[in-house]
């Protein structure tokens, strides 16, 4: 494949899937700057992969594996003691009136207890699963079995279903 | 869509909940899926919970962008940086030691090259040592008058002397015919053992087998790069062979042989009197090396140890006999010096160029290797090439999901630091340091192999000075790194013990040598101690040694400044 006719696969994918990357990357605790960095840093990543020469026929699950990986460096740099928090913060905005402000931030209190709920390995799951890959990926992600990352998956949709529609 | 009865299934089992999610999610044999389906059919509660699973997964994005935090920046356009890269050339710089080195550079600047182990083709190589012996022995041929070559063999039980090549009928008695039968068993050559065609005649005609290519610098066949292939293979009686290949002609220095069944081992070496730049062949050996002569070469002046020194002098001036070394080999029969560098960026060509304009015989190498197809190793136990302990070698990536936890003397450093971040801080400082001083201690080695106290009789008082110089420089670098990580380890190391004991120098260059096995020594100790995985280290143990190797370390290089000063 020629350089530019790379580049545009490369770009075509950042575009698809960067933004699941994000939301992935966020699952190992890192700030939304460096989940963003993340991101961008597989992208970069996979264009010299495949100009190298090298064949990846699965592009997502290449490009999940190696967003895990990354986190997991990043996050490991900045460990702290006592382990990952398990924050969510989340942003209101400031335009609406206070009262539609009230209504949206009783929702997203509700939001963000639902997925407050899951665990972040079942956050995980879900972030691989929405982004589109299949269970045999994911589970080559996560390093575990398909039939771990269904039940996973089972009681991750379960809890948010409870809590969503509650 | 076939209308829904409301039912129960018709009295059948429903599907639990996970096999449901697995048919949403189309991730069911065919005949499962339509099992499921035909149950559906006419289940309206099933078909209810599929129907809600299949909303879950907008319901999720659509959450997790409401009280998730946005990317804080607005998402970069690709493609200008994709044609930068493009730009670049594909050679990758060598990976650094520790994959926290490479979180570090997650920086904004995203424009960083690919982090990888460099490794080099075994077949290629072994083309290019073959085409290079031929030449050799062609050249060999057309003098007529050169004694024949001799080489050394080295078994468990003994060692001895033959010719280079000759025919496997004429094999003496005793143990050079014990060797000569394995040899024959393992259908491999014993007519010329020590030759890359044997190499690459037997490693072609194995039915399995695993190459290694490795690095090394600075062996006891000389200063300069060498180049190690080691093949296995899980059948026959030779379980593992390798070849030693220098790396600025090409030339087989060494071969080892490992047989599975007799339990033994040999190893080939040339004769200490093979020297380089005796036999040297011009040169279209490398097949991915770019050459620039910038003199005639067919002057065959005599070239001194003075004429050294001058190239020598020029590439520390610009601080390339650090890190990536760039070979200088004296090629006597040509009357030039060939200096090769390997991977130099286009900066890195240019100071070298500009380094090395004004001498008139030399020939100027760049090379690039080619990298084999695997992906970038992601592992806290990479290392560098120059250490001998840890040679540069190809690594399998760790699989993925795998995490590696803190070793017992991380934990330790933590508690003792206070935090895992200042721990992390400090490991990586002392790591810097160690490798910074190794590649002092390296250049050092460098210059007193190549120097030794007889070439030193050969030049000038100028040259002397210029010499003297060169190691003081790298010297007071060396002294400075040591200090330096004494001082940062003393909270740490809370021993102050006698630091290892050592002798006095007899000359510059033997210190040099103690030197660099002082600072390998310290080296090895923080690799083994923080690279974790397999071997448990006792973090007393590792503290109380690496105290006294860096003070035993730190003596020896202040007593090798002292040696150097009076010897000017």
């Amino acid at each position: 494949m020629d350089e530019s006719a790379l580049q545009e696969r490369v770009v075509a994918a950042y575009e698809d899937a960067r933004e699941d990357v994000y939301y992935y990357a966020l699952n190992f605790g890192l700030s939304s700057g460096q989940a963003q960095e993340v991101a961008q840093e597989v992208f970069l990543r996979l264009f010299t992969t495949l100009r190298r020469g090298e064949d990846i026929s699965n592009i997502r699950g290449w490009v999940f594996r190696v967003a895990h990986n990354l986190a997991l460096k990043v996050r490991g740099k900045e460990r702290e003691v006592g382990g990952v928090e398990n924050t969510i913060e989340w942003s209101i905005s400031s335009e609406d009136s206070p009262e539609k402000q009230a209504i949206d931030h009783q929702q997203k209190q509700r939001i963000a207890a639902a997925l407050a709920g899951l665990s972040p390995q079942q956050r995980q799951c879900l972030d691989l699963r929405v982004a589109g890959l299949r269970y045999r990926e994911i589970a080559e992600t996560l390093g575990v079995g398909t039939s771990t990352v269904n039940e996973f998956l089972r009681r991750a949709i379960t809890k948010l279903k409870k809590a969503l529609d509650a | 869509m076939p209308e829904l009865v409301p039912g129960n299934g018709g009295g059948r089992p429903h599907p639990d909940e996970a096999r449901l999610l697995a048919f949403v999610d189309a991730e069911l044999t065919r005949h499962e899926a339509s099992e499921v389906a035909q149950h559906l059919s006419d289940c309206s509660r099933c078909s209810d919970t599929v129907q809600s699973m299949r909303q879950i997964g907008e319901q999720y994005r659509s959450a997790r962008k409401l009280v998730l935090p946005p990317p804080p920046r607005a998402w970069s356009d690709l493609g200008p940086m994709l044609r930068t890269k493009s730009r670049q050339p594909r050679i990758s710089r060598v990976s650094l030691r520790w994959a926290a080195a490479v979180a570090a550079a997650l920086a904004i600047a995203l424009l960083i090259p690919t982090l990888s182990t460099r490794n080099l083709n075994a077949a290629e190589l072994l083309r290019e040592a073959v085409v290079a012996a031929e030449r050799r022995a062609e050249r060999r041929a057309e003098r007529q008058n050169d004694p024949p070559r001799r080489i050394r063999v080295k078994t468990t039980k003994a060692q001895f002397t033959r010719l280079a090549r000759q025919q496997s009928t004429l094999a003496a008695r005793g143990e050079e015919q014990r060797i000569a039968m394995l040899f024959e068993q393992a259908r491999y050559s014993w007519d010329e053992p020590l030759s890359p065609k044997a190499f690459a005649d037997w490693r072609d005609q194995l039915a399995g087998k695993d190459d290694r290519v490795r690095i090394l610098n600075d062996t006891e066949w000389g200063t300069g790069r060498f180049y190690r292939i080691a093949t296995t293979t899980p059948t026959g009686s030779l379980a593992e062979a390798s070849i030693t290949i220098r790396a600025s002609d090409r030339r087989a220095v060494q071969q080892t042989f490992r047989f599975r069944s007799a339990d033994e081992f040999v190893e080939v070496s040339e004769l200490p009197d093979e020297q380089p730049g005796t036999t040297v062949t011009s040169s279209e050996a490398g097949t991915s090396s770019d050459r620039e002569v910038t003199a005639q070469p067919s002057a065959a002046r005599s070239l001194t140890a003075s004429d050294e020194l001058r190239v020598v002098g020029a590439i520390h001036s610009i601080g390339a006999d650090l890190g990536e070394p760039v070979d200088v080999l004296r090629d006597d029969s040509a009357g030039r010096i060939i200096v090769t560098a390997l991977a130099a960026d286009a900066e890195r060509q240019a100071q070298l160029r500009t380094a090395l304009a004004g001498i008139p015989f030399i020939e100027l190498r760049f090379e690039q290797p080619e990298e084999l197809r695997r992906p970038a190793p992601i592992d806290r136990a990479a290392t560098t090439e120059r250490a001998a302990s840890n040679e540069s070698a190809g690594r399998k990536p760790r699989a993925s999901g795998t995490v590696q936890g803190p070793t017992a003397l991380q934990d330790r450093l933590a508690s003792t630091l206070g935090s895992r971040n200042t721990a992390d801080n400090f490991t990586d400082h002392v790591l810097d340091l160690s490798e910074a001083a190794l590649a002092r201690a390296h250049a050092l080695r460098s210059l007193a192999r190549r120097f030794s106290a007889t070439v030193e009789t050969q030049l000038s008082p100028a040259d002397i000075a210029t010499l003297r110089k060169i190691e003081e420089d790298h010297t007071r670098a060396l002294l400075a790194s040591v200090r330096e990580m004494n001082e940062v380890i003393r909270p740490v190391v809370k021993e102050q013990g006698t630091a290892n004991q050592s002798q006095a120098f007899n000359s510059w260059q033997d210190g040099a040598v103690e030197v660099l096995q002082a600072a390998r020594e310290v080296d090895g100790i923080l690799t083994t101690a923080l690279a974790g995985g397999e071997a448990a280290v006792d973090p007393d143990d590792a503290l109380s040694s690496l105290g006294r190797s860096a003070r035993g370390l730190q003596e020896r290089v202040a007593r090798l400044q002292t040696v150097i000063a009076r010897a000017r």
